[in-house]
């Protein structure tokens, strides 16, 4: 068992060894991938519950 | 051999095309077809381990019973492969994972039942990465299959066994799966054609899922005159499919030597020059692409959609926070059943919030807009695929380094139409390729495209040497 806050969160504090390691590596990379996308979206966008492209384009 | 006699050896390099009309003339029987590539399966695939569970009695089978019956399909008797996340009734998916190893399929997903109406015949189930994002591994269940023109190299992912085999000549056809360039890797890595269509163009009914608005399903084949065949086979509306488009299905091999003379053709080149460079001989290769459809008659424009890097990291936040969902139960339960890279790249969704996720969504419709406009004022566009050819299957830091160097991403992002062409070979005799991209829908003036390259490079007509 970790300590870890963000692993206890999402249940997942019971991993060790192997399985610990590749929580690390798997979410240090979406980590920054997160933290680089645009955060700007303060207006009305895209009205879509779920993508489609628009038909026809 | 007896006068007239065919030689054996020569049926697997038949087009798909060119099978089609003899079996259709019944030149050529759907058993003589079916043993002819059962015995170059037995022979190759153990260098390749492109095909991971062959299903050979009931492929004989089924050409029997079409070679005693009316020709009665577009693929009348044409063998074909299904990347194994694919569901066919009665036979395991295990979709290349521990996890999934005693799974078998209730029903045929939408894309089987289409091949099989064809008349297709069903040759065996492919290898693929684990979820078709975990590969290539040494610690699945499989190995991972290899790369025909060398096979120290990989062959690409996910859909790795696809690709080998059409490239290995197993098979005119297989079907993949491409959430962030799937199909369209393993086809720019072994010298194939491989079609992304119009996200909704191709029902995922029945198809193991990895991220439920990326996922495409798409044709591998050797030729583009194939590619178009098989996606007119595989095209239409799918109610078990929610995302499935209720669109018209056009042909898409009538205008196929239509050539591009008038055309505007639009090159991305920010993307394999400036944000990502691409390895000499892949740049050259995109740059001689473009001067032959220059030669062909059409118009080149430079086009710019912004950024590659835009498009990749809302590819992967989007995909890693839809995976995990699919994936969280079994990565708690069994983390184990997985594979070292399916494991890493399932869980990597699971720290991701929902302001993330919702993030990467409103900025994905910045991207297909960007797209959109970039393609309004072109009849197509050309870009990169793979930015190296294909590397040391073990080699895993280069394999790492490279997968990850791509410009597929965008059109799962922006769901265009978009498919890897053959462009040649590496000085060390690997494959080069690239890319072209359409409008949403408009696959036939992809294919135009595609062939009118084709027609002036004649790359298919070269054949790995196994």
């Amino acid at each position: 068992m970790t300590d870890d806050p963000r692993a206890k969160a999402v249940g997942l504090d019971h991993l060790t060894g192997e399985d610990r390691a590749a929580l690390d590596t798997g979410t240090k990379l979406a980590d920054e991938l997160a933290a680089a996308l645009p955060r700007d979206h303060h207006m009305y966008e895209e009205p879509a519950l779920t993508w489609r492209p628009e038909p026809g384009r | 051999m007896a006068p007239g006699a065919r030689p054996v050896t020569a049926l697997h390099w038949l087009t798909l095309a060119e099978a089609v009309r003899a079996l259709r003339r019944r030149e050529l029987s759907a058993l003589e077809y079916t043993e002819a590539l059962l015995a170059r399966v037995e022979a190759v695939n153990p260098k390749l381990d492109a095909v991971v569970a062959l299903l050979a009695d009931r492929a004989r089978e089924r050409a029997v019973a079409l070679d005693n019956g009316p020709v009665c399909g577009v693929l009348h008797g044409v063998p074909f492969g299904l990347k194994d996340i694919i569901d066919v009734a009665g036979v395991p998916t295990t979709a290349h994972s521990a996890v999934l190893k005693d799974n078998v399929a209730a029903r045929d997903a939408g894309v089987t039942r289409r091949l099989e109406a064809a008349a297709g015949v069903l040759l065996g189930k492919l290898s693929t990465h684990e979820f078709a994002i975990g590969g290539p591994s040494f610690d699945l269940p499989w190995p991972p299959a290899r790369n025909p023109w060398n096979t120290d190299c990989h062959p690409g992912g996910s859909s790795s066994g696809s690709g080998a085999g059409v490239a290995a000549g197993l098979f005119p056809l297989a079907l993949g799966t491409d959430t962030g360039g799937s199909v369209r890797n393993p086809a720019s890595c072994c010298g194939i054609v491989g079609m992304k269509a119009t996200y909704g163009r191709v029902s995922r009914a029945g198809v193991v899922p990895l991220s439920w608005s990326m996922d495409h399903i798409g044709p591998m084949t050797r030729t583009v005159e194939d590619n178009a065949l098989a996606l007119e086979v595989l095209a239409g509306y799918d109610p078990d499919d929610p995302a499935s488009a209720d669109e018209p299905v056009s042909s898409y091999t009538a205008g196929l030597e239509g050539g591009v003379k008038g055309m505007k053709i639009g090159v991305v080149r920010r993307w394999h020059e400036e944000d990502m460079p691409a390895a000499p001989e892949m740049r050259g290769a995109i740059d001689g692409a473009a001067r032959v459809l220059e030669g062909e008659g059409a118009e080149i424009v430079e086009v710019d959609p912004g950024a590659l890097q835009g498009y990749s990291r809302v590819n992967r936040i989007i995909l890693w926070a839809e995976a995990w969902s699919i994936h969280e139960s079994w990565l708690k339960e069994k983390p184990e059943a997985y594979g070292r890279f399916g494991r890493e790249r399932l869980i990597a969704g699971a720290y991701l919030s929902a302001g993330d996720y919702l993030r990467a969504l409103r900025e994905r419709g910045r991207c297909t807009r960007r797209m959109s406009e970039a393609l309004a004022g072109v009849d197509a566009l050309i870009c990169a695929s793979s930015m190296e050819p294909a590397c040391a299957i073990e080699d895993e830091p280069e394999v790492l380094r490279t997968y990850s160097r791509q410009a597929r991403q965008p059109f799962n992002v922006t769901g265009h139409p978009a498919l890897a062409v053959p462009a040649g070979f590496s000085s060390a005799g690997m494959p080069l390729s690239f890319q072209i991209a359409g409008r949403n829908f408009d696959e036939a003036t992809v294919y135009r495209v595609a062939r009118a390259y084709e027609r002036v490079t004649g790359w298919p007509d070269r054949h790995p040497d196994l």
